[in-house]
């Protein structure tokens, strides 16, 4: 599985990384960047719980 | 996602901020009134319809879509004209001046400022457990965010007070009391007089605050006008006070009615910030607006250029098709897109603030008075606007 952030629809919620810190990062101003790209399958349901709770939909789940 | 395929109503003179009705049953009105119209007009000003969208989908969609509609005006009904700087101003120049302010209000700047927050918190709540109860509002949800913010600005702590009243009349006075505006405009005067006093000392003198980082400020290599400081220093003041004083009022209120709940939060503090979470949802305060650039059909409403939409995040988040059983209060929900801090561009500024004074002031809450119920003998009412909340909430310890 993989995780993607689209930059231009995400405006800093910072659901990602507090729902998924082991996922996802803050930018130094609040906005999400993607930590691990390729996501561990024990944290599968993990990523989609926070991509289930951007509410810009800015999270990108390839599976 | 369009509506039912019928024209919607035009009302006359619906106004959210004076409706009888909005204004006796607020969440549960904006709930039946998309329910029963999905959108609607109202024409209360000849030149313009304001459109009411009140479906997650139709409001979503419009605050992420800023070309289609502008935030150059997010007063609908009337033609005042401030600049508010961010809010008034469309990408791209709006990026110009988030960036000035983005970097004062991160997690990381917000993380550093728990200890001060927690014990203004605790400072403030410590002083109100002698008496039998207290009034929320006024004794702690109103006082709390206040400090918080004027240590941010850098603005004297003494003038608390001062500085409440001035906002209290700018937001809270609605048309219908003040009909030719001159309680609002008088607070506004007064709020752009202090300001402009303090970014003239900060000037002469810098100080560690954010007033003095928007005096060295630059945007396009120049720095930032007269003109621009105070309609950023005013809409910061607008923004970051009464929101989370109108948020506290609302979460405590629903831990007051709701016992278990309550039990459940004061035994369980890591189930805090899920409970923050979902009180934003079921109780969001803000109800935005912005300007139709074009000619448009949307959400079912024949929209022309120049008019106006207002959307009631409330009614957003409350929306069955957006969320499993929306009215129930359920803290362990797993998908939650609330917007209750917006969309797109102009997301909240101090949505990571509010996060953390919310969750703080539920910690400390807990930790610190008795078991809390509403006092039979007090009657709530509610302001509704720009920004909703409790004008006096009474409980009593025990
Ligand atoms: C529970 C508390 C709060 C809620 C529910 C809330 C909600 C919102 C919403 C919905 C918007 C978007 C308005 C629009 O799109 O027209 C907004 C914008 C804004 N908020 Fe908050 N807010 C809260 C607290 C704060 C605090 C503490 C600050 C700190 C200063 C703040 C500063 C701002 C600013 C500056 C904007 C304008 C952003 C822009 O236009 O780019 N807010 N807020
Ligand atoms: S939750 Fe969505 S909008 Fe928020 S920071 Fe993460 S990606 Fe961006």
């Amino acid at each position: 599985m993989k995780i993607h952030i689209d930059t231009d629809l995400c405006s800093g919620h910072g659901r990602c990384y507090t729902i998924a810190p082991e996922l996802f990062d803050a930018d130094d101003v609040g906005y999400g960047v993607v930590k691990t790209p390729e996501v561990p399958d024990d944290l599968h349901d993990l990523a989609r719980r926070a991509a289930s709770n951007c509410p810009e939909l800015a999270i990108r789940i390839d599976e | 996602m369009t509506g039912p395929h019928t024209a919607p109503k035009i009302f006359e003179a619906f106004d959210h901020s004076s409706d009888p009705a909005l204004r006796a049953r607020h969440f549960g009105e904006w709930d039946r009134l998309r329910e029963v119209e999905g959108s609607f007009g109202s024409s209360l000003n000849p030149d313009r319809t304001v459109w009411f969208l009140l479906r997650y989908a139709d409001i979503h969609t419009a605050l992420q879509d800023y070309e289609l509609f502008s935030s150059s005006s997010v007063i609908p009904f009337t033609d005042e004209a401030h600049h508010w700087i961010p809010e008034e101003i469309d990408p791209p120049e709006h990026n110009k001046y988030r960036r000035i302010l983005n970097p004062a209000f991160s997690p990381q700047v917000v993380a550093g400022m728990e200890g001060a927050i927690r014990v203004a918190c605790a400072d403030l709540i410590d002083g109100l457990t002698g008496a039998a109860g207290c009034d929320v509002i006024a004794d702690f949800s109103r006082q709390f965010p206040t400090r918080i913010f004027m240590r941010i600005m850098g603005l004297p702590v003494e003038r608390a007070d001062e500085l409440l009243e001035m906002v209290h009349n700018l937001m809270h006075t609605n048309p219908t009391d003040d009909p030719d505006g001159a309680i609002r405009g008088g607070a506004m005067m007064a709020i752009y007089g202090l300001l402009t006093e303090i970014f003239h000392s900060r000037r002469a003198a810098p100080h560690d605050d954010l007033m003095t980082t928007l005096v060295q400020a630059e945007v396009d290599g120049r720095p930032l006008s007269d003109d621009e400081l105070r309609e950023t220093g005013f809409l910061l003041y607008m923004a970051g006070l009464d929101t989370v004083a109108g948020a506290i009022g609302y979460v405590i209120k629903h831990l007051a009615e709701n016992p278990d709940q309550q039990r459940a939060v004061r035994e369980r503090p890591a189930s805090i910030p899920a409970v923050v979470e979902e009180a934003l949802r079921m109780y969001s305060i803000v109800t935005t607006s912005r300007v139709v650039t074009r000619d448009v059909e949307f959400a079912g409403c024949p929209m022309k250029a120049g008019d106006r939409i207002v959307v009631p995040t409330a009614s957003a988040n409350r929306d069955p098709a957006a969320f499993e059983d929306a009215t129930t209060f359920d803290a362990d929900r797993t998908v939650n897109r609330h917007i209750a801090f917006g969309a797109g561009p102009h997301r909240c500024l101090g949505s990571h603030l509010a996060r953390a004074e919310l969750r703080i002031a539920l910690e400390e809450w807990h930790a610190r008075v008795p078991r809390y119920r509403l006092d039979p003998d007090a009657t709530i009412t509610e302001h509704i606007g720009g920004v909703a909340g409790l004008d006096s909430l009474r409980v009593t310890w025990g």
